[in-house]
């Protein structure tokens, strides 16, 4: 069993508390609050904002990924004659859906209604349609045209398409639990999203610094509230003792590494069920990643001003998973400049089509721009199955000594 | 004539033949890719992949440009992929909706129609009128009658000669219509065809080559219907002749069979294979899959649930490139084999 | 290589007290697989005689050397029989047979015959792929799965390793239960990976039997992947060469809590003696 090998946060108990409190609140304590399965990318503010009990079952899969039990679930969902060339966060959730005593918690708690957001990806609609089969609960759909336009730019009728769904969606959630939204709790809920989102660009921000004061993995694990707490007053508490700690560290210069060497960046999801083992491989060369384009995902820039409606559907179009490589290949080289990294890791990820492919042409062209060297590992960020310790210790030892020779 | 590729079904060839083009299909041959491993993962198909390389292998260097719509994760990243590649060729992603059941979908995709319209005669100085769009819409409903015909005399012809005929029919000028293909029924596939006593369902993405067709025919099963989109998806529903082209267009789009990559009601497809399978009195149903699709992955396993409700005998095959012979035959005997008992 | 660690051996056996002139249908089924063919002579379908000889280059060749090692001595000859099946890989290059079936359905009806009506579950390891088959009371095939992509659960994958650790493929699976400790099965989804990993495992002092229990750990947990996703009912049987591996067998066992009966004859015959049934039915029905 690996353990970390940097600096323990002090809000790591805060945090552990919150996520903890917040899957005990789901299974048993919720009052006149229905579950909702929600998908990260989807526009959790209404959901908030009509008093629904939001749960997110990526997140929940992280946990079985990082808690050993992905590989055991996925394999109850393969037996059913799910593809085992599928994403393993959907598998492992098939496999709870279908054996919830093998589940971390006993699974997650069923849902009332469920909604799907596709701005991460294509399989978030064929795993929700799958739960509403399984639990015969009603599916709302929120379909995000995806953007090809080199500007990052959403066309004004996929904007005016994605409004008319959100009011959609509002309809729907408000016959559901038979309420009506109060506007300005919505723009309550959504003024709490954006301080908290704030906040966070912030601390990653902090990370420019040198030494910096966080490595991935408390990236990682950092991020878990601003995806399922998202738009609550807990949220933003959380994250402004985070950032007091961040800052503190930052102003006495106190390094996540014991001797932080190298600056790296990564780009794709977190390989949680290896989490530290795998990112001690880069510590043993004092190599931190200061930076990655995966919890950046949630330091969007969302209005304040303006109609919140079309705010939400400008925001949740506009995700970095719903972008084009060339957008993302722009974004990722603007990180590499302002964070000052030595090179970059990208997990080619079998489990994520979506934010992999594309990834050997990002490599080039971030390369070829900055000058500094990228390294592809073929990894799961959830099946340990498709994990080999060697093969990619091998590969990180011949990036590493390749930044060592340049000096 | 100049010519334009596109990837997938949904693409509007009225409007790139309105705007002078003959649009083709492009299809990945047998060569197995080689070049397309630079830009592509192993774990993305061989659709993906294949076509690509014969972009690289400038097997596609007649083309004036390619077209795609939204479909699938690793279609979507192609797209952006074929642009990065070939900056000089006109490449555009008509993005569609996915939730073809939305009361706003229409209006979404007629606004990208026009964007896409606009785009096309930019890029190409041309000028895409509505007279021409019905003109096109009306050749090619011609052609969509057509295909039916065929359908509906489906069992005169052998699988190999139905999968000629729809790979020449998305290769060739809409105009030619109907009367080549009757000319592909010989006496020979008539009389063997009647002997044939088994019908499947074939259910899938596309077919890119007949190594299944061969099998079938060598062992003497029929093909009775299919859910391909280069099959009977390709020619279903007809667009209205009346009224805005681009909004008839739009209406099509949204009604015809829908893909899995595609939401219309949680059980729409399952319906639709389920008719297949009574209408054509079928013995059982063949999935025909690729290795790393996934939509229709996930389809698989409430299909396959719903056809065990009904005991509906049913194979599932995972093919790469092409689908590797001894393993096909002996899994499609068997099956056979079982029907008849 | 020094000395052919992966050669599986070859026999004949002959009935003791059946008298083919006395028959009144004689058939016969060959099965000629990628590593062995067998041949196996029905009367009245009661088994006769049978052979089982390592397929060679040549699938007419090894067919025909089967046949006769099995009819040796007893006067009878190939033309003298009366219906012919082949099956197998090789089926198609039998060409003596009357009519090819596949292995499944030859498999079906062979653990039918030899086992009894009550099989429901039929788990095939054989030289190159490996099959679950799911049978009704008649034998008859009801529902399929193969895998034939991998080298997990076939006796190619068994002898990868085999040759690796220079032991006899006999003894690999009474080897592989001499450990005090199960260890973690190999992590590699595929035996050629697997090969490389096991070297790592040896060379950090891993004794060979530890090896070989890890890798067929890996293994039996692939096959059981397969046979959960056809469901297993009872009675479940398993045929072909692997099912001699008793390591594989008893992992096997343990990971899906089901029992398979064990055969007291060769399993290897079940294919070869399903496609004989086969054709005494065909006979039957001319």
């Amino acid at each position: 069993m690996s353990e970390r090998r940097y600096k323990k946060l002090k809000t790591a108990p805060q945090l552990k508390t919150l996520l903890e409190r917040h899957y005990l609140a789901a299974k048993y304590f919720h009052p006149g609050k229905p579950i909702a399965w929600v998908t990260s990318g989807a526009p959790v503010e209404i959901v908030r904002a009509l008093d629904l009990f939001p749960v997110y079952p990526e997140n929940y899969g992280a946990l079985c990924g990082a808690r050993g039990a992905s590989a055991e679930l996925c394999q109850v969902a393969e037996a059913r004659g799910y593809s085992p060339d599928l994403c393993a966060y959907a598998r492992s959730s098939v496999g709870m859906m279908n054996d919830a005593k093998r589940a971390p918690l006993g699974g997650l708690p069923r849902p009332d209604v469920l909604i799907t957001c596709g701005n991460i990806c294509g399989t978030v609609l064929k795993w929700y349609e799958a739960a509403a089969r399984h639990y015969g609960a009603p599916l709302f759909i929120l379909d995000t045209p995806f953007i090809h336009a080199d500007d990052g730019e959403p066309t004004p009728h996929a904007i005016a398409y994605v409004a008319a769904q959100l009011e959609e969606m509002i309809a729907f959630l408000e016959k559901q639990t038979r309420r009506k939204l109060a506007r300005e709790k919505l723009f309550n809920v959504l003024m709490l999203s954006i301080e908290a989102v704030n906040l966070w660009r912030e601390v990653r921000e902090m990370c420019r610094a040198r030494p910096s004061p966080l490595n991935a993995p408390d990236l990682f694990l950092n991020m878990a509230p601003i995806v399922t707490l998202r738009g609550t007053k807990e949220c933003v508490e959380f994250y402004r003792a985070l950032k007091d700690e961040v800052a503190e560290r930052v102003a006495h210069k106190v390094s996540a590494l014991p001797e932080e060497k190298y600056r790296l960046l990564w780009d794709n999801i977190a390989i949680w069920h290896h989490l530290y083992k795998f990112y001690n491989h880069f510590v043993d060369y004092g190599a931190c990643f200061v930076v990655d384009t995966y919890t950046g995902g949630w330091a969007m820039r969302m209005n304040e001003q303006g109609d919140p409606i079309e705010g939400l559907a400008r925001t949740y179009t506009q995700v970095f998973l719903n972008q084009s490589l060339q957008v993302r290949a722009r974004d990722m080289i603007d990180l590499v400049q302002r964070f000052d990294v030595d090179g970059f890791v990208m997990h080619s990820n079998r489990s994520c089509k979506p934010y992999s492919v594309g990834q050997y042409d990002i490599r080039r062209i971030v390369t070829e721009q900055t000058g500094k060297p990228g390294l592809i590992i073929e990894a799961d960020h959830c099946d340990p199955r498709a994990y080999d310790d060697a093969a990619i210790r091998a590969r990180i030892q011949m990036f590493m000594e390749g930044l060592q020779a340049r000096g | 004539m100049k010519k334009i590729g596109y990837l997938c079904t949904y693409v509007l060839e009225e409007i790139l033949h309105a705007a002078g083009f003959l649009p083709v299909r492009i299809m990945p041959d047998t060569t197995p890719p080689t070049r397309a491993d630079a830009h592509l993962q192993s774990y993305t198909c061989c659709f993906a992949r294949g076509c690509l390389d014969l972009a690289l292998a400038g097997k596609l260097n007649d083309l004036a440009g390619v077209v795609f719509t939204h479909t699938c994760d690793t279609m979507q990243g192609l797209a952006d992929i074929w642009r990065e590649v070939f900056p000089h060729l006109f490449v555009e992603t008509i993005v569609t909706p996915v939730t073809l059941n939305s009361p706003h979908a229409q209006q979404y995709l007629v606004a990208e129609l026009r964007r896409f319209t606009a785009a096309l005669e930019k890029h190409f100085d041309v000028r895409v009128t509505d007279e021409a769009l019905r003109a096109s819409i009306r050749v090619y409903n011609a052609r969509r009658r057509a295909l039916a015909d065929f359908y509906a005399r489906r069992a005169e012809f052998s699988a190999v000669e139905w999968f000629d005929v729809m790979n020449r029919a998305l290769t060739s000028p809409p105009e030619a219509v109907g009367g080549q293909w009757s000319a592909v029924s010989t006496q020979q596939s008539k009389i063997e065809n009647q002997k044939s006593k088994i019908g499947v369902v074939l259910l899938g993405a596309t077919i890119d080559e007949p190594t299944l067709p061969q099998i079938l025919d060598d062992l003497g099963a029929r093909i009775v219907a299919d859910d391909f989109c280069n099959g009977a998806r390709y020619f279903d529903t007809l667009v209205a002749e009346d009224g805005d082209p681009i909004e008839a267009l739009a209406a099509r789009e949204l009604a015809r069979a829908a893909c899995p990559c595609k939401h219309r009601a949680l059980d729409n497809r399952i319906e639709r294979v389920l008719k297949l399978v009574k209408e054509h009195r079928a013995d059982g149903v063949i999935f025909y899959h690729k290795k790393f699709c996934d939509p229709h992955a996930w389809d698989y396993p409430p299909l396959a649930a719903a056809l065990d409700r009904e005991k509906i005998p049913h194979l599932l095959l995972e093919v790469e490139q092409v689908a590797p012979p001894g393993q096909t035959r002996v899994r499609v005997e068997a099956f056979l084999e079982m029907l008849s008992a | 290589m020094t000395q052919e660690y992966w050669r599986w051996k070859e026999y004949t056996w002959r009935a003791p007290d059946v008298v083919w002139q006395n028959g009144k249908i004689i058939t016969a089924g060959v099965d000629v697989g990628s590593v062995s063919t067998q041949a196996v002579v029905m009367v009245d379908g009661k088994l006769f005689a049978y052979a089982n000889r390592r397929t060679g280059f040549s699938s007419p060749d090894s067919a025909r050397r089967a046949m006769e090692s099995a009819l040796e001595g007893t006067g009878l000859t190939i033309e003298q029989i009366h219906y012919i099946v082949g099956t197998g890989y090789g089926r198609v290059n039998v060409p003596f047979a009357h009519k090819t079936m596949t292995e499944i359905a030859c498999h079906a009806r062979g653990a039918h015959f030899l086992y009894g009506a009550s099989v429901r579950t039929v788990l095939d390891m054989g030289g190159q792929d490996c099959k679950a088959i799911k049978i009704d009371a008649q034998g008859r095939v009801v529902n399929f799965l193969m895998n034939d992509k991998c080298a997990a659960g076939t006796g190619r994958g068994l002898e990868v390793i085999a040759d690796l650790l220079q032991v006899p493929i006999e003894e690999m699976g009474e080897l592989s239960l001499q450990v005090e400790r199960e260890p973690e099965p190999v992590s590699s989804m595929c035996v050629v990976f697997a090969k490389s990993e096991a070297l790592g495992l040896l060379r950090k002092g891993w004794k060979k039997n530890e090896v070989l229990a890890a890798y067929s750990r890996a293994m039996a947990l692939r096959v059981a992947a397969l046979l959960r996703r056809i469901g297993i009912e009872k009675e479940f049987v398993i045929t072909g060469g692997i099912a001699k591996n008793i390591g594989i067998v008893t992992r096997l066992e343990k990971e899906l809590g089901i029992t398979a009966r064990k055969p007291d004859f060769d399993t290897q015959i079940a294919g070869a003696v399903g496609a004989a049934l086969i054709g005494k039915k065909m006979k039957e029905e001319r």
